[in-house]
């Protein structure tokens, strides 16, 4: 497998991503998805692996775009009972359009994910944006995993207190996600304290200008991949407003 | 104490857990084996200590026994009935677990209302919500820490609103992840003194720790994890 500049990666999956956001036509979205699996697939993202850490947040969406199909007015009735249309091929369409964005934007995640973490800040100090930035993205991408981690333990630490969120009330059990708020933001608060006195005795910022021993250079496949993403992405743009 | 004669909380039968690995191409992998063929008993009357080296497994056999872990292979059997068949909240009401930092297991603004927010989620009145409450406050010495932040709280003190906390939701036999780790000579006093109080209450424990001089004088029955093992170091 190529080792591709992480620049590069970002240069694609902004055009992938622009792409899926802007077109609103289904078949070119389906277009633009195949593309992106091919492109995903040769920067060696792993779409299965990536299929089973989001099984769960998949299903989610499967349901928004059912519930953004059902009850759109638009188009010739699918499905009707009475006198509701429940579903139209306007609707149908729509939560199709949906999907296949969603699916997009996670494609596009996959090809980031690929990137090692300190060469993408190195990658952005490169492109010039303050390390005081690119270190802070390094670190909210490192920071939601742990998150989620804390978010997991607090619901067991709930359950723990013999807590069974399934067999309470609606209301109440939103009662009980307030519950949930307090532990997680303390634990957040007390972990970001906790870095924060980490960086500052690691010395961070404490001179202006901060050498890399590592420096990162475009190879040729990463100007054609830089070049070509922009482009196609351009050209596919001008051809859809037309 | 014979074993027959004994109350049996928990049987542990051919029980194997390993974590998953996270490396692995197109989903996660089994790791080798952390927990292999274990089985054991753990009996009501006893002070229960576990102990091993870092790593070895502890807390993780204790999570096992909470069904926060679900075994690989094996079952773990609370009062005869298979762990797997039953709800985390619903053991939590038979068995309290203490977590290492229980600062994790603290929900509400206030003390009090830590202890009262599950108990309000039952539907109990007011009144006997309070009463349950103040006797709990006044056993185990929270009296003066009713109306304070459970998160301004010093280690001993969040350990024990969190005690409380599981009494309150009726446990009888309660699992303790390292509670004397980051507690003074003092503090360990107070604890050994309050777990002795509910030993006679008829509450079971099973330790999890490292300290050989608590062991030595608090414990009735010692089990040692070793190389994803067990062994009964009071035979």
């Amino acid at each position: 497998m190529k080792v591709y500049d992480p620049r590069t990666k970002l240069v694609v999956v902004i055009a992938l991503s622009s792409l899926g956001v802007v077109i609103k036509d289904a078949s070119l979205l389906a277009l633009v998805l195949v593309v992106g699996i091919i492109v995903s697939h040769h920067f060696g993202a792993s779409m299965l692996r990536a299929y089973h850490r989001l099984k769960k947040l998949l299903v989610m969406l499967f349901l928004i775009a059912v519930l953004q199909s059902l009850f759109n007015g638009q188009g010739e009735a699918l499905l009707v009972w009475g006198n509701f249309t429940f579903l139209t091929t306007g609707g149908l369409m729509r939560g199709l359009e949906f999907l296949l964005r969603m699916a997009i934007v996670l494609l596009s995640a996959t090809i980031v994910a690929t990137a090692d973490e300190r060469e993408m800040v190195q990658g952005l100090v490169q492109s010039k944006v303050p390390y005081e930035l690119a270190f802070m993205v390094s670190l909210g991408v490192r920071f939601l995993p742990m998150l989620a981690q804390e978010l997991q333990d607090t619901m067991v630490a709930l359950q723990l207190r013999g807590i069974e969120l399934k067999k309470i009330p609606w209301r109440s059990r939103l009662d009980t996600y307030v519950y949930l708020l307090l532990p997680v933001l303390v634990g957040t608060i007390k972990k970001a304290e906790a870095i924060s006195l980490s960086m500052e005795t690691k010395g961070f910022r404490a001179r202006h200008r901060r050498s890399s021993y590592r420096r990162l250079r475009f190879a040729t496949r990463d100007v054609f991949w830089m070049v070509g993403s922009t482009m196609s992405a351009c050209m596919l743009l001008v051809l859809y407003w037309q | 104490m014979n074993d027959a004669v004994k109350d049996t909380v928990y049987s542990i039968e051919n029980l194997s857990f390993s974590y998953p690995h996270k490396g692995g191409r197109y989903r996660d992998t089994l790791d080798e084996p952390l927990l292999q063929d274990l089985n054991f008993s753990l009996y009501r009357e006893d002070f229960t200590m576990l102990c091993g080296d870092n790593g070895c497994g502890k807390t993780t056999l204790g999570k096992l026994l909470l069904g926060i872990l679900r075994p690989d292979q094996g079952r773990v059997l609370l009062e005869g009935n298979d762990m797997q068949t039953g709800s985390l909240a619903g053991t939590a009401r038979r068995v309290g677990y203490l977590f290492q930092d229980p600062g994790k297991q603290l929900f509400g603004t206030t003390v009090y209302q830590d202890l009262a927010f599950p108990l309000r989620l039952r539907n109990l009145a007011e009144e006997t919500i309070e009463e349950k409450i103040e006797n709990i406050l006044y056993e185990l010495d929270l009296v003066p820490l009713r109306d304070r932040g459970p998160y301004v709280l010093s280690q001993g003190e969040k350990q024990r609103v969190a005690l409380a906390a599981i009494l309150l939701n009726g446990a009888e036999y309660l699992v303790l992840d390292e509670p004397t780790t980051s507690l003074d000579v003092r503090r360990k006093e107070k604890l050994a003194d309050l777990l002795a109080r509910l030993r006679k209450r008829g509450v079971g424990i099973l330790m999890i720790g490292h300290d050989q001089d608590f062991i030595k004088a608090h414990a009735s029955r010692v089990l040692r994890m070793e190389r994803g093992g067990i062994f009964d170091e009071s035979l």
